[in-house]
Protein backbone atom coordinates (compact mmCIF):
# COMPACT_ATOMS: atom_id res chain seq x y z
CA UNK A 1 0.00 0.00 0.00
CA UNK A 2 2.52 2.27 1.44
CA UNK A 3 4.69 1.69 -2.08
CA UNK A 4 2.12 1.65 -4.42
CA UNK A 5 1.40 5.30 -2.99
CA UNK A 6 5.03 6.30 -3.42
CA UNK A 7 5.01 4.70 -6.89
CA UNK A 8 1.71 6.61 -7.91
CA UNK A 9 3.41 10.00 -6.62
CA UNK A 10 6.50 9.37 -8.41
CA UNK A 11 4.58 8.06 -12.01
CA UNK A 12 2.69 11.68 -11.54
CA UNK A 13 5.64 13.63 -11.02
CA UNK A 14 7.05 12.02 -14.35
CA UNK A 15 3.59 12.68 -16.28
CA UNK A 16 3.43 16.15 -15.11
CA UNK A 17 7.28 17.33 -16.08
CA UNK A 18 6.23 15.36 -19.40
CA UNK A 19 3.23 17.30 -20.21
CA UNK A 20 5.44 20.16 -19.12
CA UNK A 21 8.53 19.24 -21.63
CA UNK A 22 5.55 19.04 -24.30
CA UNK A 23 3.49 22.36 -24.05
CA UNK A 24 6.85 24.18 -23.87
CA UNK A 25 7.84 22.47 -27.24
CA UNK A 26 4.26 23.60 -27.94
CA UNK A 27 4.79 26.80 -27.71
CA UNK A 28 8.13 26.89 -29.32
CA UNK A 29 6.77 25.71 -32.31
CA UNK A 30 3.84 27.56 -32.54
CA UNK A 31 5.60 30.94 -32.16
CA UNK A 32 8.53 30.10 -34.78
CA UNK A 33 5.58 29.63 -37.20
CA UNK A 34 3.75 32.82 -36.59
CA UNK A 35 7.45 34.60 -36.79
CA UNK A 36 7.44 32.87 -40.16
CA UNK A 37 3.98 34.08 -41.63
CA UNK A 38 4.96 37.73 -40.44
CA UNK A 39 8.19 37.91 -42.29
CA UNK A 40 7.73 39.91 -45.54
CA UNK A 41 8.68 39.07 -48.91
CA UNK A 42 10.35 41.83 -51.57
CA UNK A 43 8.37 44.99 -50.13
CA UNK A 44 6.40 46.60 -52.58
CA UNK A 45 7.65 49.80 -54.20
CA UNK A 46 11.33 48.58 -53.55
CA UNK A 47 13.28 49.10 -57.44
CA UNK A 48 13.96 45.90 -58.97
CA UNK A 49 17.67 47.48 -60.36
CA UNK A 50 20.75 45.63 -61.92
CA UNK A 51 21.17 43.71 -64.90
CA UNK A 52 19.12 41.10 -66.38
CA UNK A 53 19.88 37.36 -65.22
CA UNK A 54 22.67 35.39 -67.57
CA UNK A 55 20.12 32.79 -68.36
CA UNK A 56 22.24 30.27 -70.20
CA UNK A 57 24.69 30.54 -67.22
CA UNK A 58 21.81 29.19 -64.87
CA UNK A 59 20.07 26.68 -67.39
CA UNK A 60 24.16 25.21 -67.54
CA UNK A 61 23.83 24.50 -63.70
CA UNK A 62 20.21 23.49 -63.70
CA UNK A 63 19.01 22.74 -66.40
CA UNK A 64 16.46 24.34 -69.17
CA UNK A 65 13.23 25.90 -66.93
CA UNK A 66 10.87 22.98 -65.65
CA UNK A 67 7.93 25.25 -64.46
CA UNK A 68 5.96 27.54 -66.02
CA UNK A 69 6.78 31.27 -65.85
CA UNK A 70 5.15 33.00 -62.48
CA UNK A 71 4.05 36.40 -62.66
CA UNK A 72 1.88 38.95 -60.48
CA UNK A 73 0.64 37.83 -56.81
CA UNK A 74 1.97 34.01 -57.54
CA UNK A 75 5.27 35.53 -58.22
CA UNK A 76 5.46 37.38 -54.92
CA UNK A 77 3.99 34.52 -52.93
CA UNK A 78 6.42 32.10 -54.22
CA UNK A 79 9.08 34.36 -54.05
CA UNK A 80 8.88 34.56 -50.55
CA UNK A 81 8.01 30.71 -50.03
CA UNK A 82 11.39 29.87 -51.32
CA UNK A 83 13.56 32.97 -49.67
CA UNK A 84 12.62 31.43 -46.57
CA UNK A 85 14.48 28.26 -47.13
CA UNK A 86 17.44 30.52 -48.37
CA UNK A 87 20.17 31.61 -45.58
CA UNK A 88 21.23 35.33 -45.61
CA UNK A 89 25.23 35.13 -46.08
CA UNK A 90 26.02 38.05 -44.30
CA UNK A 91 22.95 37.91 -41.02
CA UNK A 92 23.53 35.72 -38.30
CA UNK A 93 20.75 32.66 -38.94
CA UNK A 94 17.99 35.15 -40.39
CA UNK A 95 16.45 33.77 -43.55
CA UNK A 96 16.60 35.94 -46.82
CA UNK A 97 12.78 36.44 -46.58
CA UNK A 98 13.65 37.56 -43.04
CA UNK A 99 16.74 39.97 -43.26
CA UNK A 100 16.57 43.64 -44.54
CA UNK A 101 20.24 43.59 -45.47
CA UNK A 102 21.30 44.45 -49.03
CA UNK A 103 22.14 41.05 -49.89
CA UNK A 104 19.09 39.63 -48.83
CA UNK A 105 17.55 41.85 -51.11
CA UNK A 106 19.45 41.05 -54.02
CA UNK A 107 18.81 37.35 -53.34
CA UNK A 108 15.29 37.53 -53.09
CA UNK A 109 15.43 39.35 -57.00
CA UNK A 110 17.69 37.02 -58.22
CA UNK A 111 15.18 33.80 -56.65
CA UNK A 112 12.14 36.76 -58.21
CA UNK A 113 13.59 36.53 -61.72
CA UNK A 114 14.48 32.98 -61.77
CA UNK A 115 11.00 31.82 -60.93
CA UNK A 116 10.08 34.58 -63.44
CA UNK A 117 12.18 32.97 -66.13
CA UNK A 118 10.20 29.50 -64.83
CA UNK A 119 12.81 27.59 -63.18
CA UNK A 120 11.31 25.42 -60.45
CA UNK A 121 11.52 25.71 -56.79
CA UNK A 122 14.57 23.21 -56.93
CA UNK A 123 15.90 24.53 -60.01
CA UNK A 124 16.45 27.83 -57.90
CA UNK A 125 17.74 26.06 -54.68
CA UNK A 126 20.29 24.71 -56.85
CA UNK A 127 21.59 27.25 -58.57
CA UNK A 128 21.83 29.30 -54.91
CA UNK A 129 23.35 26.02 -53.63
CA UNK A 130 26.01 25.98 -56.70
CA UNK A 131 27.35 29.34 -55.47
CA UNK A 132 27.33 29.36 -51.69
CA UNK A 133 27.34 25.91 -51.19
CA UNK A 134 24.79 23.74 -49.14
CA UNK A 135 25.24 26.36 -46.54
CA UNK A 136 22.64 28.68 -48.02
CA UNK A 137 20.42 26.00 -47.78
CA UNK A 138 17.99 26.27 -44.41
CA UNK A 139 16.44 22.96 -44.52
CA UNK A 140 19.48 21.02 -45.17
CA UNK A 141 18.88 17.91 -47.82
CA UNK A 142 18.13 14.35 -46.38
CA UNK A 143 21.36 12.54 -47.32
CA UNK A 144 24.81 11.59 -46.01
CA UNK A 145 25.56 12.85 -42.64
CA UNK A 146 22.61 15.25 -42.67
CA UNK A 147 20.14 12.36 -41.99
CA UNK A 148 21.25 12.39 -38.41
CA UNK A 149 19.37 15.42 -38.10
CA UNK A 150 16.33 14.41 -40.05
CA UNK A 151 16.00 11.37 -38.67
CA UNK A 152 18.54 11.84 -34.86
CA UNK A 153 15.45 13.65 -32.80
CA UNK A 154 12.55 10.83 -33.82
CA UNK A 155 15.78 8.12 -32.75
CA UNK A 156 16.46 10.17 -29.49
CA UNK A 157 12.50 10.15 -28.41
CA UNK A 158 11.69 6.54 -29.40
CA UNK A 159 15.10 5.95 -27.02
CA UNK A 160 13.56 8.01 -24.46
CA UNK A 161 10.51 6.78 -24.30
CA UNK A 162 11.88 4.00 -24.41
CA UNK A 163 13.32 3.90 -20.95
CA UNK A 164 10.85 5.80 -19.47
CA UNK A 165 8.07 2.80 -19.65
CA UNK A 166 11.35 0.34 -18.87
CA UNK A 167 11.67 2.57 -15.76
CA UNK A 168 8.33 2.93 -15.00
CA UNK A 169 7.34 -0.70 -15.32
CA UNK A 170 10.00 -1.83 -13.60
CA UNK A 171 8.94 0.30 -10.62
CA UNK A 172 5.70 -1.23 -10.33
CA UNK A 173 6.97 -4.37 -10.72
CA UNK A 174 9.64 -4.79 -8.27
CA UNK A 175 9.77 -2.87 -5.13
CA UNK A 176 13.25 -1.05 -4.50
CA UNK A 177 14.95 -2.99 -1.80
CA UNK A 178 16.33 0.19 -0.68
CA UNK A 179 12.39 1.42 0.54
CA UNK A 180 12.06 -1.58 2.79
CA UNK A 181 15.72 -1.86 4.11
CA UNK A 182 15.41 1.20 5.35
CA UNK A 183 12.01 2.04 7.48
CA UNK A 184 10.89 5.84 6.97
CA UNK A 185 11.77 8.24 9.90
CA UNK A 186 9.55 8.99 12.09
CA UNK A 187 11.64 11.25 14.58
CA UNK A 188 9.52 14.31 15.73
CA UNK A 189 10.96 17.90 14.10
CA UNK A 190 13.66 19.66 16.08
CA UNK A 191 11.41 22.74 16.29
CA UNK A 192 8.16 22.70 17.41
CA UNK A 193 6.94 25.53 14.56
CA UNK A 194 7.91 22.95 11.69
CA UNK A 195 6.44 19.66 13.49
CA UNK A 196 2.86 20.52 11.67
CA UNK A 197 4.57 20.95 8.24
CA UNK A 198 6.81 17.99 9.03
CA UNK A 199 3.89 15.61 9.75
CA UNK A 200 2.57 17.04 6.36
CA UNK A 201 5.27 16.12 4.06
CA UNK A 202 5.58 12.86 5.58
CA UNK A 203 1.49 12.60 4.43
CA UNK A 204 2.16 13.77 1.11
CA UNK A 205 4.89 11.70 1.11
CA UNK A 206 4.44 7.94 3.02
CA UNK A 207 0.70 8.83 2.72
CA UNK A 208 0.08 8.29 6.51
CA UNK A 209 -3.18 10.17 7.63
CA UNK A 210 -1.69 13.09 9.86
CA UNK A 211 1.52 12.17 9.06
CA UNK A 212 1.65 9.70 11.82
CA UNK A 213 2.82 5.66 11.05
CA UNK A 214 -0.01 3.28 11.19
CA UNK A 215 2.12 1.58 14.35
CA UNK A 216 2.47 4.43 16.43
CA UNK A 217 -1.74 4.94 15.61
CA UNK A 218 -2.60 1.47 16.97
CA UNK A 219 -0.17 1.69 20.13
CA UNK B 1 18.31 -3.08 -6.86
CA UNK B 2 19.90 -4.76 -9.16
CA UNK B 3 17.76 -4.56 -11.49
CA UNK B 4 17.47 -0.57 -11.09
CA UNK B 5 21.52 -0.55 -11.24
CA UNK B 6 21.44 -2.33 -14.63
CA UNK B 7 18.96 0.10 -15.85
CA UNK B 8 20.95 3.13 -14.52
CA UNK B 9 23.59 1.64 -16.04
CA UNK B 10 21.88 1.47 -19.50
CA UNK B 11 20.50 5.20 -19.29
CA UNK B 12 24.75 5.82 -18.71
CA UNK B 13 25.79 4.13 -21.48
CA UNK B 14 22.91 5.16 -24.01
CA UNK B 15 23.57 8.40 -23.14
CA UNK B 16 27.41 8.92 -23.39
CA UNK B 17 27.05 7.00 -26.92
CA UNK B 18 24.35 9.81 -27.48
CA UNK B 19 26.65 12.97 -26.08
CA UNK B 20 30.32 11.63 -26.97
CA UNK B 21 29.69 11.78 -30.74
CA UNK B 22 28.28 15.22 -30.10
CA UNK B 23 30.88 16.07 -28.62
CA UNK B 24 33.55 14.94 -30.85
CA UNK B 25 31.55 17.22 -33.42
CA UNK B 26 31.57 20.31 -31.79
CA UNK B 27 35.62 19.47 -30.83
CA UNK B 28 36.31 18.73 -34.40
CA UNK B 29 33.95 21.84 -35.34
CA UNK B 30 34.96 24.73 -32.33
CA UNK B 31 37.17 27.46 -34.01
CA UNK B 32 36.87 26.68 -37.54
CA UNK B 33 35.38 29.72 -39.59
CA UNK B 34 31.76 29.00 -40.75
CA UNK B 35 32.72 31.56 -43.71
CA UNK B 36 35.93 29.84 -44.66
CA UNK B 37 34.27 26.46 -45.98
CA UNK B 38 35.56 25.41 -49.93
CA UNK B 39 33.77 26.88 -52.06
CA UNK B 40 31.46 25.09 -54.51
CA UNK B 41 33.14 26.92 -57.40
CA UNK B 42 36.60 25.51 -57.14
CA UNK B 43 37.36 23.26 -59.73
CA UNK B 44 34.35 24.40 -61.68
CA UNK B 45 34.35 27.03 -64.89
CA UNK B 46 34.20 30.63 -63.48
CA UNK B 47 30.51 32.77 -63.53
CA UNK B 48 30.72 34.46 -66.72
CA UNK B 49 29.95 38.02 -66.11
CA UNK B 50 30.25 41.22 -68.73
CA UNK B 51 30.55 44.26 -66.36
CA UNK B 52 31.17 47.98 -66.69
CA UNK B 53 33.99 49.96 -64.95
CA UNK B 54 32.71 52.45 -62.80
CA UNK B 55 33.99 55.95 -64.23
CA UNK B 56 33.99 55.28 -68.02
CA UNK B 57 31.30 52.60 -68.15
CA UNK B 58 34.06 50.84 -70.06
CA UNK B 59 32.54 46.81 -70.65
CA UNK B 60 34.87 44.15 -69.13
CA UNK B 61 34.06 40.78 -69.79
CA UNK B 62 35.31 37.47 -68.14
CA UNK B 63 35.33 35.91 -71.80
CA UNK B 64 36.82 38.03 -73.44
CA UNK B 65 40.25 37.40 -71.07
CA UNK B 66 39.99 33.62 -71.49
CA UNK B 67 44.21 32.79 -72.26
CA UNK B 68 45.12 34.94 -69.12
CA UNK B 69 44.69 34.30 -65.41
CA UNK B 70 42.29 36.56 -63.96
CA UNK B 71 42.96 37.52 -60.14
CA UNK B 72 38.77 38.74 -58.98
CA UNK B 73 38.57 40.74 -55.79
CA UNK B 74 35.18 41.76 -54.51
CA UNK B 75 34.96 44.94 -52.10
CA UNK B 76 33.74 47.89 -51.38
CA UNK B 77 34.72 51.06 -49.89
CA UNK B 78 32.48 50.97 -46.74
CA UNK B 79 34.23 47.74 -45.70
CA UNK B 80 37.66 48.07 -43.47
CA UNK B 81 38.95 45.20 -44.12
CA UNK B 82 39.15 45.83 -48.10
CA UNK B 83 40.91 49.08 -47.23
CA UNK B 84 44.11 46.85 -45.67
CA UNK B 85 43.99 44.57 -48.28
CA UNK B 86 44.00 47.21 -50.91
CA UNK B 87 47.21 48.36 -51.28
CA UNK B 88 48.38 44.57 -51.19
CA UNK B 89 46.41 44.13 -54.21
CA UNK B 90 47.60 47.25 -55.80
CA UNK B 91 51.13 45.89 -55.75
CA UNK B 92 50.31 43.23 -57.06
CA UNK B 93 48.95 43.75 -60.01
CA UNK B 94 51.89 46.28 -60.96
CA UNK B 95 54.13 43.70 -60.48
CA UNK B 96 52.29 40.61 -62.12
CA UNK B 97 49.98 42.97 -64.10
CA UNK B 98 51.64 41.55 -67.57
CA UNK B 99 50.68 37.52 -66.60
CA UNK B 100 47.70 38.02 -64.14
CA UNK B 101 44.78 40.47 -64.95
CA UNK B 102 43.63 41.99 -61.91
CA UNK B 103 39.53 42.55 -61.77
CA UNK B 104 37.81 44.72 -58.25
CA UNK B 105 34.46 43.65 -58.75
CA UNK B 106 32.38 46.66 -56.54
CA UNK B 107 29.90 45.43 -54.09
CA UNK B 108 27.12 47.62 -53.54
CA UNK B 109 28.80 51.17 -53.62
CA UNK B 110 28.23 54.07 -55.91
CA UNK B 111 30.89 55.55 -58.55
CA UNK B 112 31.62 58.89 -56.34
CA UNK B 113 32.38 56.86 -53.47
CA UNK B 114 34.62 54.17 -55.20
CA UNK B 115 36.18 57.50 -57.23
CA UNK B 116 37.10 59.55 -53.77
CA UNK B 117 38.36 56.20 -52.67
CA UNK B 118 40.53 55.17 -55.32
CA UNK B 119 42.10 58.38 -55.30
CA UNK B 120 42.76 58.55 -52.02
CA UNK B 121 44.01 54.89 -51.90
CA UNK B 122 45.33 54.15 -55.04
CA UNK B 123 44.47 52.50 -58.01
CA UNK B 124 46.24 49.60 -60.03
CA UNK B 125 43.32 47.50 -62.33
CA UNK B 126 40.07 47.73 -63.42
CA UNK B 127 36.85 48.43 -60.52
CA UNK B 128 33.54 47.01 -61.98
CA UNK B 129 30.34 47.97 -60.70
CA UNK B 130 27.75 45.15 -59.77
CA UNK B 131 24.37 46.77 -59.86
CA UNK B 132 21.51 44.16 -58.01
CA UNK B 133 24.81 42.03 -57.23
CA UNK B 134 23.76 39.25 -59.35
CA UNK B 135 27.53 38.45 -60.11
CA UNK B 136 28.10 38.05 -56.32
CA UNK B 137 25.44 35.93 -55.69
CA UNK B 138 26.98 33.42 -58.81
CA UNK B 139 30.46 33.53 -57.08
CA UNK B 140 28.56 32.83 -53.69
CA UNK B 141 30.02 36.17 -51.91
CA UNK B 142 29.11 36.43 -48.45
CA UNK B 143 30.78 38.69 -46.85
CA UNK B 144 33.39 40.82 -48.45
CA UNK B 145 36.53 40.73 -49.08
CA UNK B 146 37.08 37.91 -50.88
CA UNK B 147 39.34 36.68 -53.52
CA UNK B 148 38.81 34.12 -56.50
CA UNK B 149 41.79 33.17 -58.60
CA UNK B 150 40.47 31.88 -62.26
CA UNK B 151 43.07 30.02 -64.35
CA UNK B 152 43.59 30.72 -68.16
CA UNK B 153 40.97 28.23 -68.79
CA UNK B 154 38.42 30.48 -67.24
CA UNK B 155 38.24 27.31 -64.06
CA UNK B 156 38.26 28.82 -60.70
CA UNK B 157 41.48 27.51 -59.15
CA UNK B 158 40.94 28.75 -55.46
CA UNK B 159 38.99 31.26 -53.61
CA UNK B 160 40.38 33.65 -50.83
CA UNK B 161 37.88 34.95 -47.75
CA UNK B 162 39.04 38.21 -45.49
CA UNK B 163 41.71 40.13 -46.36
CA UNK B 164 44.74 38.62 -47.71
CA UNK B 165 48.30 39.10 -47.33
CA UNK B 166 50.99 39.85 -49.59
CA UNK B 167 52.33 36.56 -48.64
CA UNK B 168 49.20 34.38 -49.20
CA UNK B 169 48.58 36.57 -52.61
CA UNK B 170 51.80 35.31 -53.80
CA UNK B 171 51.25 32.38 -53.49
CA UNK B 172 48.26 31.89 -54.84
CA UNK B 173 49.26 33.84 -57.81
CA UNK B 174 52.53 30.99 -58.50
CA UNK B 175 49.95 28.32 -58.05
CA UNK B 176 48.09 29.84 -61.25
CA UNK B 177 51.10 30.68 -62.99
CA UNK B 178 51.99 26.96 -62.23
CA UNK B 179 49.03 25.74 -63.48
CA UNK B 180 48.58 27.99 -66.72
CA UNK B 181 52.25 26.45 -67.50
CA UNK B 182 52.25 23.29 -70.25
Amino acid sequence: MKRGTLHHFRRRRILRLILGVLSILVLVLGLAARADEAAGACAEGEACAGQPIDRDFVVRLVGPPQGTPLEGEALAAKTHEVSLLLRCPTCQGSSVADSPSSTALNMRREVEDLLALGFTEDQVLAYFEAAYGQFVLLRPKAEGLNLLVWIGPGILLLLGAGILVVYLRRGEEEPEAEEVAAPPTTAPADDDDLEPWVLRVRELAYGWPGGVPPEEERS
Amino acid sequence: MKSARKLHRGILVGGLLVVLPLLFLFAKSFGNDPRALRSPLVGRQAPPFSLRTYDEGKPVSLAALRGKPVVVNFWATWCEPCKREHGVLTRAAQRYGDLVQFLGIVYEDEPERIAAFLQRYGSGYPALLDVGGKTAIAYGVGGIPETFFIGADGTVVSKFTGPISAEELEARIAQLLVAEAP
